[in-house]
């Protein structure tokens, strides 16, 4: 079994190793952008706009301790700052032009219905969590860096020194941001009279 | 309430799950359907640019001096501009698809409406874009063979 940087190195020039890397981390990425937006189309387009990003980018990658999970985490937080900026940010659709397209180049293309399926049935599923919405809507309305940090500290349940390596922060930074963000969101919780 | 509650509380809330696996097929064929092209390539380039080659040492060194006889005479049954069209594509259109193979390869294009931009992302790989040069060099070299062929047989 190759080692994660062995990976990257070989990823670099082969695309089934990216292939690789990618189904390792897609899912965790994508479940973190879905929780930030509580959209799953839009989830969609951000993930693929991410993967697309590194894709391009994975030559420029250099090995610093820093893990690809993290480089992944970082673009796609990037990509919803991009997103909570500009009204109209519009993602590449990678889907677009291939949906519909089953059995071409012997591919066959998960079709448009059952995606609109699975995404209808997960916004159906998100009413079932409505005390996180809540807490989901009121986050997103603080600044980005106390949004960041406690999604992905608490959304996440990644440690300190992740945030950190996400972020491109000191661990005392995260947590100085984390206090502070905290300290932001229960004023507001407090303000909406949610009962804790 | 304190932050140690709020933190236990922002812990422990239940959080939906968003399994992605039609979504994630459709990025995955997306992006790496975007396969490499450079095999395709060499070939398209190789086939053409050896009959070049040669074709160049005979004329500078006179080397291989059965070549042309051979070319000729290979192609005698057919009339001349099937054989004209014929070369055409060979020394043409073979590395003018090994250059659009490989740039689409590498390339990703995205219109943005609201914006009125269009955005091109190219990967710098370097051999799909040496293939893409030397796919323009051969197109070009025959190009302007016969333009000057053309040009300097009205003198």
């Amino acid at each position: 079994m190759p080692s994660e940087k062995e990976l990257i190195r070989l990823a670099k020039t082969n695309p089934k190793v990216f292939g690789e890397l990618y189904d390792a981390h897609y899912p965790r990425v994508f479940g973190y952008i879905y929780r930030s937006t509580g959209d799953h189309a839009l989830a969609g387009d951000i993930a693929a706009e991410t993967f697309l990003k590194a894709f391009v980018r994975i030559g420029t990658f250099r090995w610093r301790g820093i893990s690809i999970s993290s480089w992944f985490f970082r673009i796609a937080v990037n990509e919803l700052n991009q997103y909570y900026r500009k009204k109209n940010y519009s993602p590449e659709r990678l889907t677009e032009g291939f949906e519909g397209a089953n059995g071409a180049n012997g591919v066959d293309w998960p079709n448009r219905h059952a995606l609109r399926h699975e995404s209808n049935e997960i916004t159906r599923r998100i009413d079932e969590y409505q005390e996180f919405e809540h807490l989901r809507k009121l986050i997103s309305t603080l600044p980005p860096k106390y949004r960041q940090v406690i999604a992905l500290r608490f959304f996440e349940e990644m440690s300190i020194r992740d945030v950190g390596e996400i972020l491109g922060k000191k661990e005392g930074t995260v947590k100085s941001l984390l206090s502070r963000g905290l300290a932001k969101l229960k004023t507001k919780l407090t303000a909406t009279d949610h009962a804790l | 309430m304190t932050k140690e509650k709020l933190s236990n509380y922002l812990t422990d809330v239940p959080k939906p799950e968003a399994p992605a696996t039609e979504n994630e097929k459709v990025v995955r064929l997306a992006l790496l359907s975007a396969r490499r092209s450079a095999a395709i390539g060499i070939i398209l380039i190789a086939l053409p640019g050896t009959l070049i080659l040669l074709l160049f040492l005979q004329n500078t060194f006179h080397l291989f001096p059965g070549l042309t006889r051979w070319l000729a005479g290979s192609g005698s049954f057919l009339p001349l501009p099937a054989r004209a069209i014929l070369v055409f594509i060979f020394l043409v259109g073979f590395p003018f698809v090994a250059v659009a193979v490989n740039l689409l390869s590498i390339s990703w294009y995205r219109y943005y409406p609201s914006r009125r931009e269009l955005v091109i992302s190219i990967r710098m790989r370097w051999p799909n874009i040496l293939i893409a040069v030397i796919g323009s060099a051969l197109a070009a070299f025959y190009i302007l063979h016969l333009l000057a062929d053309t040009l300097l047989a009205g003198k």
